[in-house]
């Protein structure tokens, strides 16, 4: 399940519940499943721990809970559904109960080549780009609503670094990223978590990815091997931050979980 | 209070056990045969369609790309909704006979087309597609085995059977054809294949996506209509379900440059490729069909093009052919054509990724067959310096062991 990754990364520490991370991915390696298991221990882990402390057995969905807003630009909604599924969390029940909510990129953009409308000011995305001013709008007033019902709200967005991508200059993209820092101080209990692929030999994705390392308070970073593919070993996984001991494991995705270990530590 | 809750926990599981033992025992008694009484709830939201198997992983509808040893490399075919780019080889001729059984495939199992080019005219270019080889074992699922086997030693009768043909030890589960690059398929059967060419924008085609270099939007303005028109959308409801084929060639090559872009090739091929990949991965994402797609990578100079297109695409590979390099001539490479690098294999819709067996990879092309396998060396069965070398020390330690002659039948 996830619980390994939260636990051996020390993301399940108090401080870390309102704060920003930004998750970097390096190379062809894939940050999806962190972001999976970002959602698994808002969602579930947390609220267990809390029942666990107070003496109940069963977590339940309730007003102490976290919700979740996800927005996806790399990957599709459905896969992180079903790879949520896999590590035993059911987004969609959870969003029939409110404590989810999505954004998909792909799907708007895909959407917006489709329909043959006039595009209005309130639009995501007007043929291909994504306004980011109408995605700030959006995302803010659904982070209210949740915020409403629920102790703490936790914002996701996979792989940011696709707004590039599809037209969005690198300035209002940082302006972007700024804004969302910025509900930090106005929405409390908000956690923020922002994915971004890094190359080394694109300039702009660096720049995003040193500008959001210095932004966050913490930060994962997911490479491949430097050796190639293995079979005992999926990739590298690093953390840091200000109050966490920073330090590098290897994970292996399973069908249904991800395992950690130490490097060297893989077969024992 | 730790140990009382775990306690609590154990009881749970064990009711939570006997009652699903209960279950099954119930449905044992009500079963008919071998069929249980309990059905699913729902209809199956998969349609069957043809030429397509579903993962038992995650349930992803999976399609041949045409050549066997290439799907069982890349996860045992590939997904539904995916792009599959392949970094051209030199002279781009391995890569064009890999979109030519992309498309065999799919005209063997009734799957519309849709080809792009601007390299090539993309009419002439299919009517080369080749058509599947007649009593084919490996698509009827029979293994091709002799009537008299070859004995071996009983010693060695229990061990695993070296496959160098990844996927060739499981052929009862193979999802595609194999093809005869020889014959090509017939005029008349073209013609009852649903196929759409593309090689030139037409007058009344409107670019999709702020795209540098027009092309890019028009092309994707045709996949559009393409999809649109024939249902191939998620929500659409056809009444037969099947599979768009897309083969793009040469993406971003020099051909692809605009008129009116002020900027470099790389400039330009910079900014639009990456931005054409993502969009149509959007659309795929959202439709019954997938993209093979072909990009000239040895022609960019600035590596972060490709770097950028191998990380919007869900799957990658590079073809290195031996034509025109040093390893033509060495011996060592001498069964294979090239080689095949696996650049990419992302997750799609799944938790873990499929890791090929090795990644030391090659290919060969056949008359009747393009074949993938694990690079090896090849046995050594002539004499060579070294064995000579070899022969001679032994003869100089022979003079002074209790070894006779060379030409004694016994060796002490």
């Amino acid at each position: 399940m996830a619980a390994a990754l939260i636990a051996a990364l020390g993301l399940d520490q108090p401080e870390v519940q309102s704060s920003s991370i930004a998750v970097l991915e390096k190379g062809n390696a894939d940050s999806s499943f962190v972001l999976s298991c970002f959602m698994w221990e808002c969602l579930v882990g947390r609220s267990a721990r809390e029942c666990r402390a107070n003496g109940l057995l069963l977590p339940r969905p309730s007003e102490t809970s976290t919700a979740v807003l996800l927005l996806t630009c790399h990957h599709s909604a459905a896969h992180y559904r079903n790879q949520s599924l896999k590590l035993g969390l059911n987004l969609t029940s959870l969003s029939q109960k409110g404590l989810f909510e999505e954004l998909d990129l792909m799907k708007i953009i895909s959407e917006s080549f489709s329909t043959l409308k006039e595009t209005s000011d309130e639009d995501l995305c007007r043929n291909g780009t994504i306004v980011v001013k109408s995605l700030f709008a959006s995302m803010r007033t659904k982070l209210l609503k949740l915020k409403e019902n629920f102790k703490s709200v936790c914002l996701i967005i996979g792989n940011v670094n696709d707004l590039l991508t599809s037209g969005v200059s690198n300035t209002q993209l940082f302006i972007f990223i700024n804004y969302l820092q910025g509900l930090l101080s106005e929405i409390t209990n908000l956690s923020l978590v922002i994915s971004t692929h890094v190359s080394d030999d694109a300039e702009s994705e660096r720049l995003l990815g040193a500008f959001l390392k210095n932004a966050s308070d913490f930060t994962v970073t997911v490479s491949a091997l430097q050796t190639g593919l293995s079979k005992d070993v999926s990739g590298c996984l690093s953390v840091g931050g200000l109050s966490l001991s920073s330090g590098t494991y290897h994970y292996r995705l399973l069908d249904r979980q991800v395992k950690m270990f130490s490097p060297g530590a893989s077969s024992v | 209070m730790v140990t009382k809750n775990k306690t609590t926990y154990n009881l749970l599981d064990a009711a939570h056990a006997a009652c699903s033992h209960t279950i099954n025992i119930m449905a044992a008694l009500t079963s008919d045969g071998n069929i249980t009484s309990f059905q699913r709830k729902g209809r199956n939201r998969i349609p069957y369609i043809q030429g397509t198997r579903q993962s038992v992983q995650n349930a992803q509808i999976l399609v041949s790309s045409g050549v066997p040893s290439l799907d069982h490399v890349v996860g045992n075919g590939l997904p539904v909704g995916s792009i599959l780019l392949i970094e051209e080889d030199t002279f781009g001729t391995f890569s064009k006979f890999i979109l030519k059984y992309f498309l065999a495939e799919g005209v063997a199992c009734d799957h519309p087309l849709f080809l792009a080019s601007r390299d090539f005219l993309p009419s002439t270019f299919i009517k080369q597609i080749p058509v599947p080889i007649k009593g084919d074992s490996s698509a009827s699922g029979q293994d091709s085995k002799s009537d008299d086997p070859m004995t071996i030693a009983w010693r060695y009768q229990n061990m695993r059977q070296v496959q160098s043909i990844p996927g060739s030890s499981n052929s009862g589960t193979h999802l595609g054809h194999n093809f005869d690059l020889t014959q090509f398929i017939l005029p008349e059967d073209l013609e009852n294949c649903d196929y759409t060419l593309w090689s030139e924008p037409e007058e009344n085609d409107t670019p999709l996506g702020n795209f540098c270099n027009p092309n890019y939007g028009l092309l994707l303005s045709k996949i559009q209509k393409k999809i649109a028109e024939g249902q191939f959308r998620v929500q659409d409801e056809p009444i037969k379900q099947s599979i768009l084929r897309l083969a793009i060639h040469s993406l971003g090559s020099p051909m692809w440059v605009g008129c009116s872009c002020d900027e470099s090739l790389d400039e330009g091929v910079k900014r639009d490729l990456p931005k054409f990949l993502l969009y149509l991965r959007a659309i795929l994402r959202e439709s019954y069909a997938l993209a093979v797609i072909t990009v000239p990578s040895h022609l960019f100079r600035d590596n972060s093009i490709i770097k950028l297109c191998e990380y919007q695409s869900d799957m990658a590979l590079r073809l290195e052919s031996f034509a025109g390099s040093s390893y033509e001539t060495n011996p060592v490479f001498k069964e294979y054509h090239g080689l095949l690098h696996i650049r990419k294999l992302g997750p799609v819709n799944t938790l873990a990724t499929h890791v090929p067996e090795s990644l030391d990879l090659a290919f060969k092309l056949r008359r009747k067959k393009f074949v993938i396998e694990k690079l090896h060396l090849p046995p050594e069965l002539q004499e060579s310096a070294q064995r000579e070398q070899d022969d001679i020390s032994t003869e100089k330690r022979s003079g002074m062991g209790c070894s006779s002659s060379p030409s004694s039948k016994l060796d002490f």
